[in-house]
């Protein structure tokens, strides 16, 4: 068959070939897709203020959930886009169940996220991790930087520092942030970043 | 802020900035070890389904087992999917040993099927809904629920229900 085959060396395109070869009959090609694009995946719940053991619950659902429906994911440049955009929604599933009471609640944030019409909401930190107290210096002050972000900022950085820059639109887009959030440009949350920081005369770029 | 700064094309400061935050979130939140293989053991099902159910864990203080915990040690879990919903109890009953037991809803005779690192155990839940697993080692586990076939593995993928794997 005739096709035009998804090219190129970043995660989305290599996660295209991965997905293109697995429905050409490649079962292993399935695994070094899950392998490839989990880490991404595992920031993108995490972000979104789901706790670590439901985060890898919620990871599985969504791989076995595409192998299950890897059918309906027409062009496989867009496996990347719909493996974020169902961990989301799972997120917000998972969230929603912690508000009715029915899990334990130790989220990150409880950022609403998603539609995007929080960018101005006041900032709530993500939890204090118990490895910040293992950081150096320097780390310690980016964290406490990037928690002044408005937590939908602050999800966009955290997955695109696991993305590679041609795929940051398409990631974006895929986050449901408005175009034009990162990439080609350098977008109001990374700007902000810089902002915070330049403010910081401690921090040295 | 100065809006310019956000209208420039990413540059090699942008590259760097985003390196550390990813090298941050690597050290403070890193992916678990073991959730690769976790989700290897998940996806390598050689079976048909139709629908993947949502797992949630029941806390335990909740689950009404606090004045056992010296004694035993239980896990509520509950599956959810659209055709059916599940709930099981995990009771570790020995060193390594655990036994599970579970209902279904709405209460349907189905084939119910584990499958282990192990290997693969099957069972029926009855007219209630009732099935249980005695004296399983721990270790990943994954559920699958089936139309009762009346026979040997006619596979109906068409309705059966998977769920994410485990740990006992």
């Amino acid at each position: 068959m005739i096709e035009a085959r998804p090219t190129g060396d970043t995660l989305v395109a290599r996660a295209a070939v991965a997905f293109a070869d697995f429905r050409d009959g490649d079962r292993a090609a399935f695994d070094d897709l899950m392998k490839m694009v989990t880490p991404l995946l595992w920031h993108t719940a995490r972000g979104q203020g789901v706790d670590r053991v439901a985060a890898e619950d919620l990871l599985q659902t969504v791989w076995l959930s595409l192998l299950r429906h890897a059918d309906s994911v027409r062009d496989p440049r867009t496996v990347v886009k719909w493996l974020l955009t169902t961990t989301r929604r799972e997120a917000w599933r998972v969230r929603q169940l912690e508000r009715s009471g029915h899990l334990t609640r130790d989220p990150l944030d409880g950022s609403p996220g998603g539609n995007g019409e929080d960018w101005d909401r006041p900032t709530t930190p993500e939890q204090e991790p118990e490895a910040l107290v293992l950081l150096g210096q320097r780390q310690k002050r980016l964290w406490h930087h990037v928690q002044q972000l408005p937590p939908r900022c602050r999800e966009l950085m955290r997955v695109i520092a696991f993305a590679d820059r041609p795929d940051y639109a398409q990631i974006a887009d895929s986050l449901g942030m408005p175009v034009g959030s990162i990439g080609p440009t350098r977008g109001r949350c990374l700007a902000k970043l810089h902002d915070i920081l330049d403010h910081d005369p401690a921090w040295e770029a | 802020m100065d809006n310019n700064l956000a209208d420039q094309p990413l540059d090699a400061t942008d590259a760097a900035l985003l390196g550390e935050v990813a090298r941050l979130y690597d050290q403070v939140d890193p992916v678990p070890q073991g959730l690769i293989d976790r989700l290897s053991f998940g996806l390598a099902l050689d079976e048909l389904y139709a629908e993947v159910a949502d797992m949630s864990r029941v806390p335990v203080d909740l689950a009404g087992v606090r004045g056992d915990l010296a004694v035993v040690r239980t896990e509520t879990l509950t599956f959810a999917a659209e055709s059916l919903t599940a709930m099981i109890t995990v009771t570790h009953v020995g060193p390594d040993r655990v036994r599970l037991d579970g209902w279904v809803a709405p209460a349907q005779r189905l084939q119910v099927r584990l499958r282990m690192q192990q290997g693969r155990l099957e069972t029926l839940a009855d007219a209630a809904g009732r099935f249980s697993f005695a004296d399983l080692p721990d270790g990943f586990v994954q559920l699958s629920f089936h139309p009762e076939t009346g026979g040997d593995g006619g596979d109906d993928g068409g309705s059966a229900v998977v769920t994410p794997s485990f740990e006992l």
